[in-house]
């Protein structure tokens, strides 16, 4: 179903842009989706197309989910045209980096009123919901599929078309209260907007960014089959990825064998030995930290199309994802106690707040490590996409073995819902993709 | 499955015939996979409510007559008249076209009702309409054989196989109500699971004849009272994840070989009965057999195995933390039982190893216990 | 679950009996509830086979539906369980006060069922009447579809977290009393019961097993058990058939008598027990906050009754897109504000918190009293801090914001977490106190806490603005349905196809 490499990538990349652009400019439709996989230049289409669509004399806004991912943009945008300005729609509680409040063209405020001067208003889908008058031609809502029903509703009014982009292979919005009552609904208020505007609106044009320029060739086929198992996505690097260790080990520990597992094949599993534990295992954890330890004690330099001589790998290209903020407190804690005086500086979190983000490495604590059941949170294969496809060089997975037995004797309890299509990819198949994948590359931890 | 490890089943099972996997044994599969215990019993084809009542905990399964009698009669009107109302809903709810219905009542064969003569008439006419031969379009009571741990088991059949287009979907008959078009999920769940090892069967008797599994649509259709009438409304079921996984679990049973590998010769569950079929084993050397094999016990289990009183029964003499169940469980890790729990946390008990932090946060939890004034 | 939740069922199962898990009860007890225990017969939805009714122990009303496959009776029988409780929730409607928008009724009706079946049985029979005609060919009577109305509406109110309006008896227990059961075990009154007041003179043991036997103490219901279907009650419904069909008074009289005497004795076990859990229940201190969330049902109660004098329709089978996205944001904010009430009212729950490190208590140890800000509009505000240590294992960010149920401080204490740092095994919070002072720059005496101080703090759950959704007559295009779907509220009621006569 997907090549690991297609010949041109950059071509098939740029035709679906195209295609994208097209839709845009047609008055065919209201909408336009674009499913987006992890790396594929989400951003840089959000940005092109805000420019095009100024460029053709229209005043669009950009709805995005938090705060960081509306910075981001505003940053990019400023720069990468100069001679827009960029309005920034803020809480009024909200201090606004350096980064966004220096360039010229950037502009912040609480209300409409304040940005009249601005091209193109960006600003979370939280605050445009308090937005109550003022109507645009076109929005732009990036990440929408983390964007909930409800929360799509309160906006709506506020464009007549949209540019709905997002990946629909991450984390779904949830609830936590009850919802058996809405289940089967067209407008189920707890599914993302995207599924319900196009259970409304069957004939809006879906497109698909096809190449994953942020996942190594060692990755892209296992995320790929995974989580996006009816439409794929192929690799966009040539191949030039590559990790090198600056020192070698003294005293080879198990660590270092992971390590160079990972660093030769993009992918490493270190098992730990198989117990039942609560997710906030000390051991796990700290192997965890550990692993980032000794990376940074060793050093390494990575290579890839934007650094073809190397670069150094520092704290901040290094991430560690984990299901539950529990484990992330304690894996900062585990990193203090490692020694090493940058680790401090390792990004660490749950995978909801680690969608969006690149790395050059990511530790992945397990979701299911240690687990006697495996509850739908723990399975659900949004989760573990997001941890997975995080990463530019290497991917290494820190787990108890067992898993493989908690899927395989896994009971299937999930209530039955009548006139509710199955939701792919399924939790336990992802998972079992995975673990295959990860099979392969095992380290037993001593 | 080989004849060892069938020896060995049915001494097990000792002298009683042998059960066929049934709906209410493949809803215990699916609902646990992991047990050794009920894995035994079901592909040995033990009675468990018999080996329950005798073991002193007998099981509350039992069907009502109301129930009954109302299943029956809700079937036998979407049946009436070739089907007329079940072509209706067909027609109307799901907007299937149906240019033209011909109708086969698989029941019995020329006043012969062996499952294996109905099976093969079964097989026979599918396999003809799978190849485009034949006119009917309704199949009413087909029997199936699938083959579950070497064991053919008959599917009863309340069903009925549907084809459209070149297609066959299986077609549940239910009475409880679809109200708003929403069903209770549990009953939902446990309707499908029947249609979902039908879906399975079908698959494998087409294959032998060389036919492809997209000939049978995973799309079940559960037929049942609309809202509070007694008329019938449809609704299709996506059963796509569940064919998968009770395809898996039914593969699993083919490795009950390793289970039994690990019994003690001898080991059986034979309640001995006399003539009028009463149990002579007495019951302490019954439970001492069962306690010989693992148990994974979980509160629902009451919802679905008849053995779940006396597995219960055995958690609680344990002390298990199984008794509370897996919120309860989830929290404590490693730690098994009640009196570990309490005993560490209590500052009793020295922590091994890899309990330390268990312990450091069960005494936590103690210390704020003792400040709000109850005992630890 | 938590710890220390964990904790407290491991207690119970140790010492056979039920160990409390709060120190108040959260829900309110109305001086007089209204007790419903229905019963259903098998296989069929909508079938009512019975209920007992009152809203005192020695008040009951017992009613039995003969052959609840017989539309006639089935109504008949709504109409008398609807009057009871319309005449229940119409006393309510007398006692008004305050003016205006503000006018409310000082009180509202509380439905007590015995566990979470009972509300579905409510929820059906509220299904079946509120959509029914009081004219034409299928009339039933004028209370019918007012009542279902009704039904409808106190089940909605009760998926909402923190209301109080219809409760299962169960979930009441089960909040206040950890038992050595799993919860799906709790469901049965008798079984939670055996735990938390057991028979006098029976083992625990003796009464959890008794508990699950029918033929010793029938079922609470809805669902009968079936083999007093099977034994009984079958036999029984056939002898009142055959009479009614031979036309026999006699006869007729005596299997009505005969039915009406078998389901009193399953229902009735259960009815004392309820209300025996009412008593226990009473004993429980209620929570301060469950009075003032009261309140919102109050207003909730007389929004709806004001709906209803006013010609009401019935409520729609499923909610249309804006009537869906306003619940589920309400039911969100409920939980939220529950959860806070709970943890604020209850040093239990608190604890609760503080062992998952959603919350936490200490000692101050450090404290700047005088601290001040300047504002961005140029202001002077006091803004003291503080550090806390604790031994809790704090989980909480930077910047989260706080409120204390600590009696050293007001009620509109208000305080954000501005750092974290480990101190051995323990954890230093300083903490920054941002309203409750007062008006003046400095703050009043006694609202900000000293040196040796024992405070505690848990996360404010914070205000949201009511969301503002398109008006029902604009939908827009992303939540408009094409036109070729099916709206099943439109759909014509099937009223004829009712009965296929008795089985």
């Amino acid at each position: 179903m997907t090549d690991s490499w297609t010949p041109n990538p950059a071509a098939a990349a740029d035709a679906a842009v195209t295609a994208i652009l097209a839709d845009l400019n047609s008055t065919r439709h209201r909408g336009v989706v674009v499913d987006s996989p992890p790396g594929a230049g989400k951003s840089t289409l959000v940005v092109r197309a805000a420019a095009e669509l100024t460029a053709g004399g229209e005043r669009p806004i950009i709805v995005a989910q938090t705060n960081n991912q509306v910075d981001d943009l505003v940053i990019a945008l400023a720069s990468q045209h100069p001679h827009l300005v960029i309005g920034r729609l803020s809480a009024s509680t909200y201090v606004a980096p350096p980064a966004v409040n220096t360039p010229a063209n950037t502009s912040v405020g609480s209300t409409l009123a304040d940005l009249t001067g601005c091209q193109i208003i960006v600003g979370t889908a939280a605050k445009w919901a308090t937005v109550r008058n003022d109507t645009f031609g076109w929005a732009i809502l990036d990440e929408s599929y983390q964007m909930r029903s409800d929360m799509l509703l309160q906006i709506v009014e506020r464009f007549d078309r949209g540019l709905f982009v997002g990946d629909p292979g991450q984390l779904d919005p949830f609830t936590v209260v009850g919802t058996e009552r809405w289940i089967g609904l067209p407008h189920d208020p707890t599914q993302n907007g995207v599924t319900v505007m196009l259970d409304h609106n069957p004939g809006i044009p879906v497109h698909r960014l096809p190449v994953s320029w942020r996942l190594p060739p060692s990755a892209a086929p296992t995320i790929s089959q995974a989580f996006y198992p009816f439409t794929g996505f192929t690799t966009g690097t040539d191949g030039i990825r590559a990790l090198e260790f600056t020192t070698a080990p003294f005293g080879n520990t198990d660590l270092d064998e992971t390590l160079a597992t990972a660093f030769s094949t993009g992918w490493a599993l270190h098992e730990l030995p198989r117990r039942h534990v609560p997710r906030t295992d000390t051991e796990t954890i700290q192997t965890a930290a550990n692993l980032a330890g000794r990376l940074l004690d060793r050093g390494a330099v990575a290579t890839c199309e934007r650094h073809r001589n190397g670069r150094p790998l520092e704290a901040r290209d290094i991430a560690i994802g984990v299901a539950h903020r529990d484990q992330a407190d304690l894996v900062r804690a585990a990193l203090t106690r490692t020694g090493n005086p940058s680790a401090h500086h390792v990004a660490v979190d749950t995978a909801n707040r680690l969608q969006g983000r690149e790395f050059e490495i990511v530790i992945v604590v397990h979701p299911l490590s240690g687990r006697r059941d495996a509850t739908a949170f723990y399975l659900e294969a949004g989760r573990l996409c997001v941890l997975t496809s995080r990463h530019r060089q290497a991917c290494i997975v820190v787990a108890r073995e067992g898993i493989t037995d908690l899927l395989d004797s896994h009971p299937s309890t999930d209530p039955v819902h009548l006139s509710v299509p199955a939701k792919f990819p399924d939790g336990w198949e992802a998972n079992q993709v995975v673990l295959a994948k990860l099979a392969q590359h095992r380290i037993a931890a001593v | 499955m080989n004849a060892p490890v069938d020896d060995r089943l049915a001494a097990l099972r000792g002298s009683a015939r042998r059960l066929p996997y049934s709906a209410r044994s493949l809803a215990a599969l699916e609902n646990n996979p992991r047990c050794t215990l009920r894995a035994l019993l079901d592909s040995s084809g033990s009675d468990k409510a018999a080996i329950a009542e005798r073991a002193g905990f007998p099981s509350p399964f039992g069907q009502s007559t109301f129930a009954l009698a109302r299943g029956n009669a809700f079937e036998a009107m979407v049946k009436a008249n070739g089907c007329a109302e079940l072509l209706r809903v067909l027609r109307e709810t799901l907007q299937l076209t149906l240019p033209e219905v011909g109708y086969t009542d698989l029941n019995d064969v020329g006043g012969d009702a062996r499952p294996e003569i109905r099976a093969a008439r079964t097989a026979h006419l599918l396999v003809r309409a799978a190849l485009g031969q034949g006119d009917s379009t309704l199949y009413d009571h087909p029997m199936l054989r699938l083959i579950v741990g070497g064991h053919a088991v008959f599917l009863e059949p309340d069903l009925v196989a549907f084809r459209i287009g070149d297609r066959f979907h299986v077609v549940e008959i239910k009475s409880f109500p679809i109200i708003d078009g929403q069903a209770a999920p549990a009953q939902v769940r446990s309707a499908t699971t029947q249609a979902c090892a039908y879906v399975i069967a079908l698959r494998a008797m087409l294959a032998q004849a060389g036919i492809g599994p997209q000939a049978v649509s995973d799309q079940i259709i559960l037929v049942a009272p609309k809202d509070f009438t007694n008329r019938p409304t449809a609704a299709f079921v996506d059963a796509r994840k569940q064919v998968a996984t009770l395809t898996r679990q039914l593969d699993r049973i083919a490795r009950i070989g390793d289970l039994v590998a690990l019994l003690s010769d001898g080991l059986t569950f034979d309640l001995d009965p006399d003539s009028d079929d009463r149990p002579r084993r007495p019951a302490e050397e019954l439970t001492s057999a069962l306690d010989q094999v693992d148990t994974t016990y979980r509160p629902d289990c009451l919802n679905h195995c008849e053995m779940a009183f006396y597995c219960r029964s055995r958690a609680r003499a344990n002390m298990s933390l199984d008794v509370l169940g897996p919120a309860v469980r989830e929290q404590l890790g490693g730690i098994d039982t009640t009196t570990m729990a309490l005993g560490l946390a209590r500052g009793q008990l020295v922590p091994a190893d890899d309990q330390r932090e268990m312990t450091t946060a069960l005494r936590h939890a103690a210390r704020l216990r003792a400040e709000l004034g109850g005992a630890a | 679950m938590s710890m220390l939740s964990a904790l407290a069922h491991l207690e119970a199962m140790e010492s056979w009996q039920a160990i409390p898990l709060t120190e108040f009860r959260h829900r309110h007890l109305s001086a007089r509830p209204l007790v419903i225990i229905p019963l259903t017969m098998a296989g069929e939805a909508g079938a009512p086979l019975a209920a007992m009714v009152g809203s005192a122990r020695r008040q009951r009303t017992l009613l039995v539906v003969d052959q609840p496959r017989n539309r006639d009776q089935r109504f008949a029988f709504a109409a008398a369980l609807g009057q009871i409780v319309m005449d229940y929730i119409n006393s309510f409607r007398q006692d008004r006060r305050g003016d205006g928008d503000r006018s409310r009724y000082t009180d509202a009706p509380q439905i007590l069922v015995p566990n979470p079946g009972g509300i579905k049985a409510l929820a059906d029979l509220g299904r079946m009447c509120r959509f029914r005609q009081t004219t034409g060919p299928y009339a039933v009577a004028e209370v019918v579809p007012e009542f279902g109305m009704w039904l409808t509406f106190l089940v909605d109110a009760a998926e909402e977290a923190g209301t109080s309006m219809l409760l299962p008896i169960t979930g009441m227990l089960a909040e206040h009393w950890a038992t050595g059961q799993s919860t799906l075990e709790n469901q049965n009154l008798a079984s939670l019961m055996a735990w938390i007041d057991p028979p006098s003179g029976v083992s625990v043991e003796q009464a959890l097993a008794d508990a699950e036997n029918p033929d010793v103490c029938p079922p609470a219901g809805p669902t009968t058990s079936p083999q007093f279907d099977n034994r009984d009650l079958a036999p029984a419904i056939r002898r009142f058939d055959t009479a009614n069909r031979l036309g026999d008074p006699q006869a007729l009289a005596d299997a009505e008598s005969d039915l009406r005497d078998l389901v009193a004795e399953q229902v009735q076990p259960t009815w004392r027990m309820l209300w025996n859990a009412v008593a226990l229940m009473r004993t429980v201190p209620e929570a301060p906050r469950a009075a003032r969330r009261f309140e919102r049902d109050c207003v909730s109660f007389t929004n709806y009754s004001d709906y209803q004098d006013s010609g009401p329709l019935p409520q729609r089978k499923r909610d249309a897109a804006v009537g869906a996205a306003r619940r589920l944001g309400r039911q969100e904010r409920a939980l939220a504000d529950y959860e806070a009430d709970m943890a604020f009212d209850d040093p239990f729950v608190l604890a609760d918190r503080r062992s998952v490190g959603e919350a936490f208590a200490g000692t101050v140890v450090e404290a700047e009293p005088g601290r001040v800000v300047t504002t961005d509009k140029n202001r002077r505000v006091p803004r003291p801090r503080i550090v806390v240590r604790t031994e809790d294992p704090l989980r909480l960010a930077p910047d989260t914001a706080l409120i204390s149920p600590s009696p050293t401080v007001p009620a509109n204490h208000r305080a954000r977490i501005v750092a974290t740092v480990p101190d051995g095994a323990a954890t230093l919070v300083t903490v920054e106190i941002t309203s409750g002072m007062g008006r003046a720059r400095v703050p009043t005496p006694g609202t900000v806490p000293e040196g040796g101080d024992r405070i505690a703090y848990l996360p404010d759950p914070g205000w949201r603005p009511t969301p503002v959704f398109p008006d029902a007559d604009s939908m827009p295009w992303t939540h408009t349905a094409p036109p070729d779907q099916p709206d099943p509220d439109n759909a014509e009621s099937d009223d004829a196809a009712e009965e296929w006569g008795h089985d």
